[in-house]
């Protein structure tokens, strides 16, 4: 006689729960290998990508303003100006100029370091999404190591082009338009025959 | 049918009756429970999983408090000033000779000094402006980092109630309690007790096993047959 005979235990789910739960821990655990890989990407890190991106733009900017200088210099120089008011008028605007590309430099370099931790948040949640549809900690954390060093290759940065020319440009040309309105006894000095075309402009500069 | 055998028949039949319905009902009591007691289960899970996300949306939100916001911004602001302000040329130097009129010498480092000086407020007037962008670039940063969160217990919520899909179905199955057979065998007597008063005595199992003589029915024929098909 089978009276009262239980049919078999359906343990299916179970065997799900279990594996979901596994799953869970495996998740978990890659998020946890993937927050400690991402750790190198403190505010220390993007500090000195800002720097370094300084580093490489701020002495070229030093350099073209110190040639410019020399330049403004050379021009009021030539048009025996140098040590007037007006020339000192050219240097300030080309100290202010200076000040400006410097700023444009700075304000660049925190474009590019947002740039960077934008592509880095990018890359977590990439890895987050990964390791939530793989479920594999091991290779989610040997994704993250190769994400994360990828991420450190230096980017390619333009040099600077030539910044202050069109300051010395208009300088010079400012010069030359004062230069026609000069008293004829100093204008004289300038043409042909004249005691500063013959031998420069008779300062020592620089 | 007032005889005491039928009446008694009658009672073992509906007490037979009566087990198998109260079994039934019982079972399907029992199964009904068990798969509410998994979607219980499943709920306070999911519970645990809503108060997590719920914990990470407030973080977020609390980031954009007023008070928060504008601690931000005043923080962007300094620190993007700061930037600005050492970025700010230093030694300038001039273009004026030693040997140049005291008053162009002073006109000189007057107009340097004011340059600096303007250097000084443009870098912290930028970071002001900067400070804006800066903190919205924060904010982002920030909400990226708790819709991963949430998007993960998302994931763990979304497929928790997917298994409990499975886990409902299987608690009922489970719980599936095949009948005793006790009201069945209940019936079977009272029927067999029923159709013994009816014949008006014999035991109806004697020609099974042989012995006494097979009742006739006098209403019909077919009735004189042995109630397991003539055996």
């Amino acid at each position: 006689m089978c009276l009262g005979q239980s049919p078999p235990h359906d343990n299916s789910a179970e065997l799900a729960r279990q594996q979901e739960q596994e799953r869970q821990a495996r998740i978990t655990e890659g998020k946890g290998k993937i927050d400690e890989a991402f750790n190198v990407f403190d505010p220390a890190y993007y500090d000195k990508f800002k720097n370094d991106y300084l580093a490489y733009y701020n002495p070229q900017i030093d350099k073209k303003f110190t040639d410019a200088r020399q330049d403004v210099r050379y021009n009021v120089a030539r048009r025996g100006m140098l040590d007037s008011t007006s020339g000192q008028k050219q240097f300030g605007d080309l100290v202010d100029s200076y000040g400006e590309n410097r700023r444009t430099i700075a304000s660049n370099a925190v474009e590019a370091m947002n740039k960077l931790r934008s592509g880095v948040e990018s890359a977590k949640s990439d890895l987050y999404s990964q390791n939530t549809a793989s479920a594999d900690p091991n290779l989610s954390a040997i994704s993250a190591v190769g994400r994360a060093g990828s991420l450190q290759s230096p980017p390619s940065f333009s040099p600077l082009g030539d910044i202050f020319s069109g300051l010395v440009n208009t300088t010079g040309s400012y010069i030359a338009g004062r230069n026609q309105g000069l008293p004829a006894g100093y204008a004289s000095l300038f043409q042909p025959g004249g005691s500063l075309a013959k031998g420069g402009s008779g300062y020592k500069v620089g | 049918m007032c005889d005491p055998i039928s009446l008694g028949s009658l009672a073992v039949g509906a007490l037979g009756s009566g087990i198998n319905a109260y079994e039934k009902n019982q079972t399907q009591s029992d199964m009904v429970s068990a798969r509410n007691n998994a979607t219980r289960q499943e709920m306070e899970r999911q519970k645990g999983f809503s108060q997590q996300s719920q914990q990470a949306f407030n973080g977020s939100l609390a980031n954009f408090t007023p008070q928060a916001q504008a601690a931000s911004l005043g923080e962007q602001q300094s620190r993007m000033g700061q930037i600005f302000q050492n970025n700010a040329p230093t030694d300038v130097g001039g273009i004026s000779t030693a040997s140049a009129p005291r008053i162009v010498q002073q006109g000189a480092d007057r107009a340097t000094g004011q340059a600096q000086a303007r250097q000084g407020a443009l870098g912290q007037a930028l970071g002001n402006l900067s400070g804006y962008d800066q903190r919205t670039f924060e904010n982002n940063v920030k909400l990226n980092d708790s819709g991963r969160n949430i998007d993960q217990i998302g994931d763990f919520a979304k497929t928790s109630a997917a298994v409990n899909g499975l886990e409902q179905s299987a608690a009922y199955r489970n719980a599936y309690r095949p009948p005793s057979g006790i009201g069945d065998l209940l019936s079977f007597a009272g029927s067999m007790g029923g159709f013994y008063g009816g014949k008006g005595g014999g035991l109806p199992f004697s020609n099974i096993f042989g012995g006494g003589s097979i009742p006739v029915n006098p209403v019909g024929a077919g009735f004189g047959r042995s109630p397991f098909g003539g055996l």
